[in-house]
């Protein structure tokens, strides 16, 4: 893999192309730096591992000597944990084997592919990295915002956390003060004290007490609360940007936890395997047949109880089961205690809006990957594309139609039935 | 439903509804009679929040009303109340924002009274 050095040496690369021999890819990668000047082709596996660490470019084109090579390599690189960010794949093959670089991508192990050899069209290409890189620099800005959104609900909760402590502390000394000025507290005669005293051991000291324990509990359980909410930056934008694009960093990750097995693509001096999809396998995806759902039970969560109302009774006409709340806060509570198989909900709401409570959702353990659709007639789409990313299955816009209601819940169904 | 010109907006467009609900014309009535009730209360308590200046209550209500305003057909009322929600939200002057919500709200109290007609007469 090291038979030439690197011919474009760009620093911070947003686009890599990573190969064996650079001399047959020159006329690719005229392309490619024609298109943008921040482009690497590295040929040597150090370097590949040193600029995708270092740059994390946001899209990584492979083209080794054959598609096998290329699968291990991306395959290799996402096992040694290279790959952990969100990026887009293309793979670049020659014709004879575009068969298998097309189930590659069926495959979601690349977004695209792209034959380069015997000849190449070269508006193709162009179409191929411009799309790429806008896909990257949306999936981008979004894990940005969330990660600036998810940092501040951190702040705020360790500040929450420190409160708890410090009140704890001050009722505790509150408690001591009130003990103490008891204890000096005395009548004008042997009479009145004994009775202050007699007050003091039956009632007041017991009450004290209670307070003191309850205050205790109250605060532990606080502060118990409030960490378990505490959310992970980390961790969120890991399992959030696993979404912005789906097709590469999850499936980076799928290959990083995949076990050597099957059909092993052994190659020069690397020791990575890779299950290739089989020849004989039938790719082309089956459409999912969508079956009228019955008895789903769903949740509608909005504060007019109006439109509430209208929403339920569409759904309970068609067989379904609704239960349905005015706040996010209640649903929440609902979620945790029972199971659904959809959720409608609302943007705005008081307490908590939709966004939030659909973030709380998502924190649920059954509620991971719940359908949830978006019922609003709000014009922010930038609000809404942010709410979107928490992953909504479907948007309605009020008042909406009885058929687009349950054209959402059919929708609802088909990934509900891919999820089983 | 896209809130448009007013002049292209119905008092009561009954279609919304029975795209919604189907022709159950007592459901209908029943979520009319509904509507009017929950207009009432909420243009009482967007005055009252006019008269204490809390613009961010008038907003919250304002959005709140047109969600059944649009639900049921009145898309005149739904009209008014983006329009004073989009008025809390202006950086206007104080007195201009106020003057502007003023007229709005009255505005809306007489399209509630249209609509209270309007399903009288159906």
């Amino acid at each position: 893999m090291t038979r030439k050095e690197v011919e474009h040496v760009e620093r911070h690369p947003k686009v890599v192309l990573l190969c064996e021999d650079v001399e047959e890819l020159a006329g690719v990668t005229e392309v490619i730096s024609s298109q943008i000047s921040a482009f690497r082709t590295l040929c040597n596996f150090d370097d590949m591992q040193q600029v995708l660490v270092d740059s994390t470019p946001l899209v990584i084109i492979i083209a080794m000597s054959s598609v096998s090579k290329s699968v291990e390599l991306y395959s290799l690189l996402a096992k040694g944990g290279m790959l952990d960010y969100p990026h887009e794949n293309i793979l670049l093959c020659e014709n004879r084997e575009s068969g298998i670089g097309f189930r590659c991508c069926m495959k979601n192990i690349f977004r695209d592919y792209f034959i380069y050899k015997p000849m190449y069209e070269n508006y193709r290409l162009r179409m191929i990295l411009h799309n790429a890189l806008l896909r990257s620099k949306e999936a981008h800005d979004i894990t940005h915002i969330r990660e600036e959104h998810f940092g501040r609900i951190d702040e705020d909760l360790k500040q929450l956390i420190d409160d708890a402590a410090q009140y704890h502390q001050s009722a505790e000394q509150t408690l001591k003060d009130a003990r103490k000025d008891l204890q000096n507290a005395s009548g004008i005669n042997e009479v009145q004290s004994a009775l202050i005293q007699d007050l003091k051991a039956q009632h007041i000291d017991p009450l004290l007490d209670k307070l003191e324990a309850q205050l205790s509990d109250s605060v532990i359980e606080l502060t118990k609360r409030l960490k378990s909410k505490q959310f992970s930056v980390a961790e969120l934008s890991a399992l959030l940007t696993e979404r912005a694009i789906p097709n590469t960093n999850h499936q980076a990750s799928l290959l990083k936890e995949s076990k050597p097995e099957t059909q092993k693509v052994q190659s020069n001096g690397h020791n990575g395997y890779l299950d290739l999809p089989s020849s004989k396998e039938e790719n082309t995806p089956q459409p999912v047949k969508e079956e009228p759902l019955k008895n789903a039970k769903i949740m509608v969560v909005e504060d007019n109880e109006i439109y509430r109302e209208m929403i339920s009774k569409i759904l309970r006409d068609e067989g379904h089961y609704v239960e349905s709340v005015s706040s996010g806060l209640t649903a929440i509570k609902m979620l945790r205690k029972h199971k659904y198989d959809l959720i409608f909900m609302d943007l705005f709401m008081p307490e908590l809006d939709g966004y939030n409570t659909t973030k709380n959702i998502r924190n649920i353990p059954n509620c991971k990957s719940i359908p949830i659709i978006a019922l609003t007639s709000n014009k922010n789409k930038e609000l809404i594309r942010k709410w979107a990313s928490l992953g909504l299955t479907a948007y309605i816009a009020k008042p909406s139609t009885k058929q687009s209601i349950l054209k959402a819940v059919e929708k609802c169904n088909a990934i509900n039935q891919l999820r089983v | 439903m896209e809130i448009n010109t007013l002049d292209s907006l119905k008092t009561l467009n009954e279609d919304v509804m029975l795209e919604l609900l189907g022709d159950d014309r007592d459901e209908i009535n029943s979520f009319r009679q509904q509507f009017l009730v929950q207009a009432k209360n909420s243009l009482q308590k967007i005055a009252g929040y006019y008269r204490q200046n809390q613009i961010k209550a008038i907003k919250d209500e304002a959005h709140y009303l047109k969600t059944s305003a649009k639900a049921i057909g009145a898309e005149r009322c739904a009209y008014y109340l983006q329009q004073l929600e989009d008025t809390t939200q202006t950086h206007a002057t104080e007195n201009i924002r106020k003057q502007q919500c003023r007229a709005y709200i009255e505005s809306l109290s007489n399209e509630i009274k249209s609509v209270f007609h309007a399903c009288n007469n159906k």
